[in-house]
């Protein structure tokens, strides 16, 4: 069984790592509680870091020490099984009845390219964690692989409780990744990103709770299910919300411009690679693509909020002048491409079939090429390669993001733009979705345009890290081209590009010359003297603060939350004053003691059983008796 | 018992098993203070002889034979004792969470005075709570429901000071009140239809009852319910369970977990499923009225939970709002429901006594009560920490935790019933759950600052000499409140004397010095062990002794009976 390698693995690296964690701890707390018990004469004991984080004298390191140390560096390799089971993995359903409530798992069209890319993703960051100046190597290790556990599990799962259980996995452990630094600004993303994130889970829940109750547990069925499910709408509209959260759909993406970059930097490229396609996947997964009538109205809907998301993101993105949030809000742009996408094939039913494949596709691109250029940033900053050759990546990299000719995202967009045919945006007085799409692209082109002059400002500081991975991220982001076009070629669905077809070259092209025009004369613009000053021309990514919407939603929350104490202790007070009255009623002992003294007489007494006598006579004689 | 292919077998073992507990509790009040050796083991090997009865139990009664005890107390008055399935479930929750609870509170109080009077009343508490389980009819239950809330009140009141004596005080004038409402409604039904024994599906002299007086029937469950409902602290009859929050700490974790709320929970799904049975419950008003009830106070419970500080009162409120899912799923007309009804009685018990045991420790170990003080906890105790993040990740209800299940069921179930408002309830539980529980987690995880206020600065220019998992990685955040009740020598002092006081075994005596483990294993262990539960009944929830297989099978004949 494969599968038992391809989660077990991770999971038990990342149980290793930790038990490894609590067996230091543990004697570390020890340590600390001799050195308090016996008090040095000259004062208190040092407590905390200085005693206990000062490495121990006898000079040999403890083996939980050196194994999780070993785990962190070739910790990569657990997500070798992954891979190799996307190459070749069985297409059999695998299940496992006694585990929760019935797991099960199958490799399917869906889930061999997304497994893939997550795979190959996860494996170079996991490479990028050694030796690269991050806090707790051996602790982020653990938490990556966890996540990616859940990550895969999540393209695998072949029923609902299996579907459910790895993007809960997947998604609190992520909270582990964003605050992996600790620092201030990442503390505060992890807030946001736990509230959205519980919020989703919600939504979800409720959702695929009402999945369930059609009858089905198995994936495959699922959109069949819910097309025929009396709660279709309800559904559709929980799983928008749901998994919008992760995929970062506008106005629900207000976590990822602060959570991304929060995170260490081999930690944002799976963030924003593989995890914001859980969100994707969720949604093919199980809205009635091709199942029921046209879904007009959905379709609109996630058609205008995946262009909202894709082109709004743009002008907040180049606002920005740290590189990790201007890729998040690339991410956010191209999320909204992939939305639409769904959108057009809940719009359009005939088109569903090819969407799905071209979203696929599409999610594959962006996964590597994101992944790419993320961790092109810790590539930038301290790997040892040479300056060239990062450039070189980079560029590669962010050309594939943009579509131009002879990338991934040549491929992934032109076949995007087939999938969605005449398919049409309703709500912007028919437009042609066609149409717009290619304006994405221009927007990714600006939004690159910003991260390389961002990029280019920051200075080197090469330290010695690994060759091969360095070597492994060159290949990755020179050539994400490679597995993007042998998954769509495998594919009928999917309309590849001509490589020299014309038509094509310029449809691809125009966005990127037209983009690399804008940010020249934008870049010109801005050196002249008299806007040396101006904040739009030299954003310092405080204009528009990383979150954009979320600064206002925060301050709603807190008002919210202010106005719920308040009630709540006006409630509070309201049932004190009730109580006090209560207490400061007349005690009815009183009175039942001075009743008790008139009856205490003989006389009282007597009469009072006379007529308890006399009421029981009456009782008995008119109702006939017992 | 309706059940197909059952059996009914006459046997002493149900009087077995009450003597197994009985007469520990007997024997061990007639013990002098210092024989602790005899104490402790007439304690741990009555709870292990009722655990290996349980588990011998458990194959043929799942099988389907059921043991029956009864004698005629007087005449009309019969006590009965019946091991069906349901009682089996409930005994083997309590007797396995009594051998756990007996172990910490041995080393909760060890050198604490009174301790035979302790464990007595200790023993005395279980004997009822399996009493309660292996009732056969409603009077038997009725005898021993009273006879716990005697038994818990010297435990309540067990440390003796004003607020011990107030909070046990408190308990009583609620609890017996509610006993006698129980007793009102037991001998009103008694009177009408004679004895009532519990019968999967309901019984039919009570359905005859119901068919011809309506109102009469309503107003007998309507008694019954709310007798039962101040135990299982359903709104406005749990004020008790806060403030009886003055235990000690495996006091608090039997009652919220095994004990008192568990009896009315317990006693709740008796009344619903094998007295009225759940249709005719539902067709009366009984079931509309509990559920909404029972919504209510799963939101009620959770809402105040968020503004305690105390750790302990917040896991209290936290008990108050849990307990309604089994009030809640009880209330619903699906085998999924009560499922999730069931099934919820054994996890809540388990996630909730982890929590308390852990509140515990931190009590004992760090002198810490109040969330606020919690910060960077897990760095003095990493296995208190993690098994306490896990309980805690489970009364949110996320998989693969034992919480998860009962959430899934009582959703499914909900909406097999009809009701899917009660799956908005669910999902602002849940949310509210991480409220309160997501903050008091990263709490205990937070790198502790130390020595805040004359350090803050000098942390920030030395972030990152990281280690392990806990590494000293404390920012300069001023902006979060600087208690100062961090660790330093100074609160080790406070813990120390603390406990030195309470006679508790964090004294160092030079007895153990330098200890291996971050707590006294008598401590420790228990709240491991759970943890570990917590976990593992989520993953193999589909063994077919699991606690959801049995209750699935448990919810299916109920409904069996019907035809449904």
């Amino acid at each position: 069984m494969i599968w038992i390698l391809v989660f077990g693995l991770p999971l038990t690296v990342a149980a290793v790592i930790g038990a490894c964690a609590l067996l230091r701890m543990e004697s570390l707390a020890a340590a600390g509680r001799a050195a308090r018990l016996t008090p040095a004469p000259g004062g208190p004991a040092p407590d905390g870091g200085p005693a206990e984080s000062r490495p121990r004298d006898d000079g040999a390191e403890p083996l939980p020490e050196l194994l999780s140390r070993l785990l962190c560096r070739f910790g990569w390799l657990a997500t070798v099984p992954a891979g190799v089971a996307a190459l070749a993995g069985p297409a059999e359903l695998s299940r496992v009845d006694w585990m929760v409530l019935g797991t099960s798992v199958q490799m399917d069209a869906l889930a061999r390219p997304l497994l893939g890319m997550t795979a190959v993703l996860y494996g170079l960051a996991l490479a990028f964690i050694p030796r690269s100046g991050v806090d707790r190597g051996p602790a982020l290790t653990a938490f990556l692989l966890l996540c990616f556990a859940g990550n895969a599990g999540v393209f695998l799962a072949a029923d609902i409780v299996t579907f459910y259980l790895s993007f809960t996995v997947m998604s609190f452990t992520g909270y582990l990744l964003v605050v992996h630094s600790r620092s201030r600004e990442s503390r505060r993303a992890g807030r946001i990103y736990l509230v959205m994130t519980v919020l989703g889970e919600c939504a979800v829940l409720a959702g695929l709770l009402l999945v369930a109750r059609t009858g089905i547990t198995v994936l495959a069925e699922a959109p069949a299910a819910v097309a025929d499910s009396p709660h279709r709408d309800a559904i559709i509209a929980l799983l928008l919300i749901g998994f919008g959260v992760k995929a970062g759909t506008v106005p629900l993406h207000v976590w990822l411009p602060l959570a991304h970059p929060a995170a260490p930097t081999p930690a944002s490229a799976v963030l924003s690679g593989a995890m914001v396609k859980a969100g994707l996947a969720g949604w093919l997964r199980f809205l009635p693509l091709g199942e029921s009538e046209p879904l007009t109205g959905w379709g609109t809907a996630f058609m205008v909020l995946a262009l909202a998301g894709g082109f709004l993101a743009v002008p907040v993105g180049l606002l920005q002048d740290n590189p990790k949030v201007i890729l998040a809000y690339s991410s956010i742009s191209q999320m909204g491409f992939l939305a639409a996408l769904v959108g057009a094939a809940l719009a359009v039913p005939e088109l569903a079939g090819a969407c799905i494949v071209a979203a696929t596709v599409y999610a594959v691109h962006h996964g590597l090429a994101k992944g790419a250029l993320f961790l092109g940033v810790q590539a930038w900053d301290r790997e040892r390669l040479p300056r060239a050759v990062v450039v070189l990546g980079l560029v590669m990299a962010g050309l594939s993001v943009i579509g131009a000719p002879l990338t991934g995202g040549y491929v992934a967009k032109y076949g995007a733009k087939e999938a969605v045919g005449d398919a049409t945006v309703p709500a912007a007085g028919g437009l042609e979705l066609t149409e717009v799409l290619p304006w994405v692209g221009l927007g990714s082109t600006l939004l690159l345009a910003r991260f390389a002059v961002v990029l280019w400002r920051r200075d080197r500081r090469r330290e010695p890290a690994p060759a091969l991975r360095g070597a492994a991220w060159a290949c990755l982001a020179l050539f994400t081209a490679v597995p993007v076009a042998l998954v769509a070629a495998a594919r009928p669905a999917f309309t590849m590009p001509g490589w020299t077809d014309p038509a094509a070259l310029w449809g691809q092209s125009w966005p990127l010359l037209l983009g690399a025009l804008l940010a020249v004369a934008a870049a010109a613009l801005a050196r002249r003297r008299e806007l040396e000053d101006n904040r739009l021309a030299h954003p310092r990514g405080d204009t528009v603060p990383p979150g954009d919407l979320i600064a206002v939603e925060e301050r709603a929350a807190a008002a919210l939350l202010r106005l719920l104490r308040r009630g709540m202790t006006a409630a509070r007070g309201v049932a004190g004053d009730v109580r006090e009255r209560v207490a400061a009623a007349p005690s009815p002992l009183a009175g039942i003691g001075r009743v008790q003294e008139r009856l205490g007489a003989w006389t009282g007494s007597g009469v009072l059983l006379l007529l308890v006598l006399a009421a029981a006579a009456w009782w008995t004689t008119t109702r006939g008796g017992g | 018992m309706t059940g197909t292919g059952s059996s009914v077998e006459y046997s002493v073992i149900p009087y077995v098993m009450l003597l197994t507990s009985l007469l520990p509790g007997l024997l061990i009040f007639t013990l002098r203070e210092e024989q602790h050796r005899l104490r402790i083991g007439l304690n741990l090997a009555g709870a292990l002889a009722k655990i290996v009865l349980v588990v011998l139990l458990i194959p043929p009664v799942v099988a389907g034979s059921t043991l029956r005890a009864s004698f005629s107390w007087a005449p009309g008055l019969d006590i009965v004792f019946t091991t069906d399935p349901f009682s089996l479930f409930f005994v083997a929750l309590s007797s396995g969470l009594w051998l756990l609870t007996t172990i910490y509170a041995i080393g909760y109080l060890e050198d604490s005075p009174n301790r035979s009077r302790f464990f007595g009343f200790f023993s005395l508490c279980v004997t009822a709570t399996v009493g309660i389980a292996l009732a056969g009819n409603l009077l038997t239950f009725l005898i021993f429901y009273e006879l716990l809330t005697l038994a818990t009140y010297p435990l309540v009141a067990h440390r003796g000071t004003t607020k011990a004596l107030r909070g046990a005080r408190t308990y009583l004038a609620y609890t017996l009140s509610g006993g006698v409402i129980l007793l009102l409604g037991v001998v009103w039904l008694t009177l009408l239809v004679g004895p009532v024994e519990f019968t999967a599906g309901g019984v039919d002299a009570v359905a005859e009852l119901a068919a011809e007086r309506p109102g009469t029937a309503t107003a007998i469950g309507a008694l019954l319910l709310a007798g039962m409902g101040v135990k299982a602290a359903l709104f406005p009859l749990h004020g008790w369970l806060p403030i009886a929050m003055v235990a000690p700490a495996p006091v608090s974790a039997l009652l919220h977990a095994v004990a008192v709320v568990k009896a009315g929970a317990f006693g709740i799904v008796r009344v619903v499923h094998d007295t009225y049975g759940p249709e005719l419950s539902a067709s009366l008003g009984l079931l509309p009225a509990l559920a909404g009830v029972a919504g209510f106070t799963i939101v009620y419970g959770s809402v105040r939970a968020l503004t305690q500080d105390d750790l302990k009162k917040r896991l209290a409120f936290s008990t108050v709002s849990q307990l309604s899912y089994v009030a809640l799923g009880a209330a619903l007309v699906a085998p999924m429901a009560t499922t999730g009804a069931l099934v919820h009685i054994v996890h809540q018990g388990i996630m909730k006594i982890t929590l308390f045991f852990c509140a515990g420790l931190f009590a004992e170990v760090l002198g810490r009560h109040r969330i606020s003080e919690l910060d960077g906890a897990a760095r003095r105790m990493p296995l208190t920490a993690l098994v306490f993040t896990i309980a805690a990740l489970g009364m949110i209800g996320l998989p693969p935790t034992a919480g998860f299940l009962s959430k899934w069921a009582l959703g499914a179930g909900a909406l097999d019933a009809g009701q899917p408002w009660v799956l908005g309830v669910l999902l602002m539980s849940t949310a509210l759950n991480a409220a309160y529980f997501l903050p008091v987690i990263y709490r205990i995880w937070l790198p502790e600052r130390d020595h805040a206020g004359d350090t803050g600065d000098a942390a920030a220019d030395d972030p990152g000499e990281a280690i392990g998992d806990g590494g000293a990685g404390a920012t300069a955040d001023g902006a979060e409140e600087a208690t100062g009740h961090t660790a330093g020598a100074p609160d080790a002092g406070t813990s120390a004397e603390g406990s030195a006081a309470a006679g508790a075994p964090a004294a160092p005596h030079g007895r153990t010095p330098a200890r291996r483990l971050e707590a006294p294993a008598a401590l420790l262990l228990p709240a491991l062990v759970t943890g570990a539960l917590v976990l593992l009944l989520g993953i193999a929830a589909g063994w077919d002794y699991s606690p959801w297989t049995l209750a699935r099978m448990i919810a299916e004949t109920g409904y069996g009976g019907e035809g449904g």
